[in-house]
């Protein structure tokens, strides 16, 4: 049964349809690139897997359970977890706290907060640092989170993410506006996270990234699967760089 | 004077419980609201009802002033769901005009503009509370326990998962926390403290009328929140003393007799000002 399946999804805003008729499965490669002009839809289908947004049309399927409008934290208990394109930290807790916040024992209970002792309070503590140390920031963990640079507020929204312990892993452009110097971490974040067995889609427009990490690749645009295959595939593909180019650098121009 | 002093005590031991449920709103959720003297008036008047009708005093008027501000609440919760800021303001501002209008026009219930008489004092073990000092014990007996579960509880997972939600909602949804529950959850404990203050206050003054749970009434207690800073529970503390005693001291001054009214409100409004000014973010340096 594969992990994570779209089943012709679509979504308009008003009169603009900003994705149509999308069919992919996911799970198949461990990590997936998901490539395309800027407006092709890449966060949106997030949105639309996550229940941010219900879709105008079609199903998304979990492990083939249908989740299709799903409050978003009832898809991110099922094992969907995600980052957002814009760096997304708590800026006035303290790096600890924001790893604390992924972990599920986190939540609305009165009776948990209350009643849970020191030592459930350390046990808590303990993960969080684990998923500190993973992205390396455990020796920041009593800063606040507004201290940390850009790269490193990206690797603690991995670290919050990883409290969760979600299968799949929707990351919506990670290496966006990081330097070349400061990709290597992340990425290699993304790869240890893959060799753990997770399933992660990747966002991402630098191509470099996309070959670097992904089996698998979907090319996206206006909303629409334009082709999928290995990256190198889609990289050699003229008529694919034309669309993408073209079009990011219509966007940039 | 013993007395006058100890009585200014107990008020402020009341207003401070008022204040820390609406922090609990506005500085600790992020939830803007002006809405806690429909709260604090409903548990007033239940308490104030259940006590002249049942026979129940005190004890079982603070359980009913509880449970109607808790429910009041959760009804103030409703516009938080859907909308936030402004507009959370605004509708939350509705709720305190309808209360308002129900505590003036409700007559059946509410006694009308007259307002309720002859509420019963406290007791404690066949213990009558009738002198200030009484009233300061018990009272602050309650507060301290309040304050007590309050800060543990903030001090915690619950706790923490208020402070991110006040940055952003959307991200702890994304992480699997139901932010809709949360703030049922935070409006219903705030009602349920402000309730069980309205309560202690019905019961304190004896008498409880409309214009005690005006709109002002919870700007009055915003400032409390503002002045002494959002998000720290000795800062709505401080700040109810510093808004009861003003007044007090400012009631001091050699001024005339018949200037004394306006001047009194200008100074007040001068230094609340100033404290905006000077001291953004309160005089314990919450959160901005
Ligand atoms: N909430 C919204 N309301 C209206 N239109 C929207 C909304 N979200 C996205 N859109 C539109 O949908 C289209 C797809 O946007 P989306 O953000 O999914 O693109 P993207 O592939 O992620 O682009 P980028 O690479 O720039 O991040 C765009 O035309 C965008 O303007
Ligand atoms: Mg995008």
């Amino acid at each position: 049964m594969p992990e994570l399946e779209l089943v012709n999804v679509s979504k308009s805003f008003g009169g603009l349809a900003a994705v149509s008729d999308v069919s992919i499965t996911f799970g198949g490669s461990r990590i997936t690139g998901l490539v395309g002009p800027n407006g092709a839809g890449k966060t949106t289908l997030f949105n639309l897997i996550t229940g941010m947004y219900p879709p105008t049309g079609g199903r998304v399927l979990f492990h083939g359970e249908d989740i299709t409008g799903l409050a978003p934290h009832h898809v991110a208990r099922r094992g969907i977890g995600r980052t957002f394109q814009q760096v997304r930290v708590f800026g006035e807790l303290t790096v600890e706290q924001n790893a604390m916040l992924g972990l599920p024992e986190v939540s609305d209970s009165l009776s948990v907060g209350l009643l849970r002792t020191g030592r459930g309070r350390d046990e808590l503590l303990e993960r969080a640092r684990k998923n500190l140390e993973f992205v390396k920031l455990d020796h920041r963990a009593s800063e606040l989170a507004s201290d940390l640079s850009y790269a490193e507020q990206k690797l603690l929204m991995f670290a919050c993410l990883l409290g969760l312990g979600a299968s799949t892993l929707l990351l919506d452009e990670p290496a966006a506006g990081l330097d070349p110097t400061s990709h290597g971490p992340v990425l290699d974040t993304i790869r240890q996270l893959g060799g753990r067995g997770h399933t992660i889609v990747l966002v991402e427009h630098n191509l470099d990234v996309i070959r670097s990490c992904c089996d698998e690749a979907v090319f996206l645009a206006e909303g629409r699967v334009v082709r999928t295959g290995t990256p190198q595939e889609l990289i050699s593909d003229p008529e694919l760089g034309a669309l993408y180019f073209g079009m990011v650098e219509g966007v940039n121009a | 004077m013993e007395v006058y002093i100890l009585g200014i005590l107990v008020t402020i031991t009341i207003f401070a419980l008022m204040a820390i449920s609406l922090d609990l709103l506005v500085g600790y959720t992020g939830l803007f609201t002006i809405a806690q003297a429909a709260m604090f008036g409903s548990g007033a008047y239940a308490s104030a009802i259940v006590s002249l009708e049942t026979g129940l005093g005190f004890w079982g008027g603070a359980v009913a002033g509880i449970a109607v501000g808790a429910a009041v609440a959760s009804l103030a919760s409703i516009p938080s769901l859907r909308v936030s800021g402004d507009y959370l303001v605004l509708a939350s501002f509705g709720v305190q005009v309808v209360f308002h209008g129900l505590f003036l026009n409700l007559d059946g219930v509410t006694g009308g503009p007259a307002g309720l008489r002859g509420i019963p004092r406290p007791s404690l073990f066949g213990w009558s509370i009738d002198s200030p000092a009484e009233y300061l014990a018990l009272y602050l007996a309650i507060a301290v326990v309040i304050v007590a579960v309050l800060r543990r509880l903030l001090a915690s997972s619950f706790g923490l998962l208020l402070q991110a939600v006040r940055e952003d909602e959307l991200v702890p949804q994304a992480l699997g926390k139901d932010v809709l529950r949360l703030k049922i959850k935070i409006f219903v404990l705030s009602g349920a403290i402000a309730g069980l203050s309205g309560s202690m206050y019905a019961h304190y003054i004896t008498f409880v009328s409309p214009e005690s749970f005006d709109v002002h009434a919870s700007i009055f207690v915003l400032a409390m929140v503002l002045v002494g800073g959002m998000g720290t529970t000795w800062g709505a503390i401080l700040g109810a003393a510093i808004l009861i005693l003003l007044p007090e001291v400012l009631r001091f001054l050699p001024l005339p007799t018949m200037s004394m009214g306006p001047i009194r409100q200008i100074i007040y409004g001068l230094i609340l000002i100033m404290v905006c000014f000077l001291r953004p973010r309160g005089l314990i340096g919450g959160r901005s």
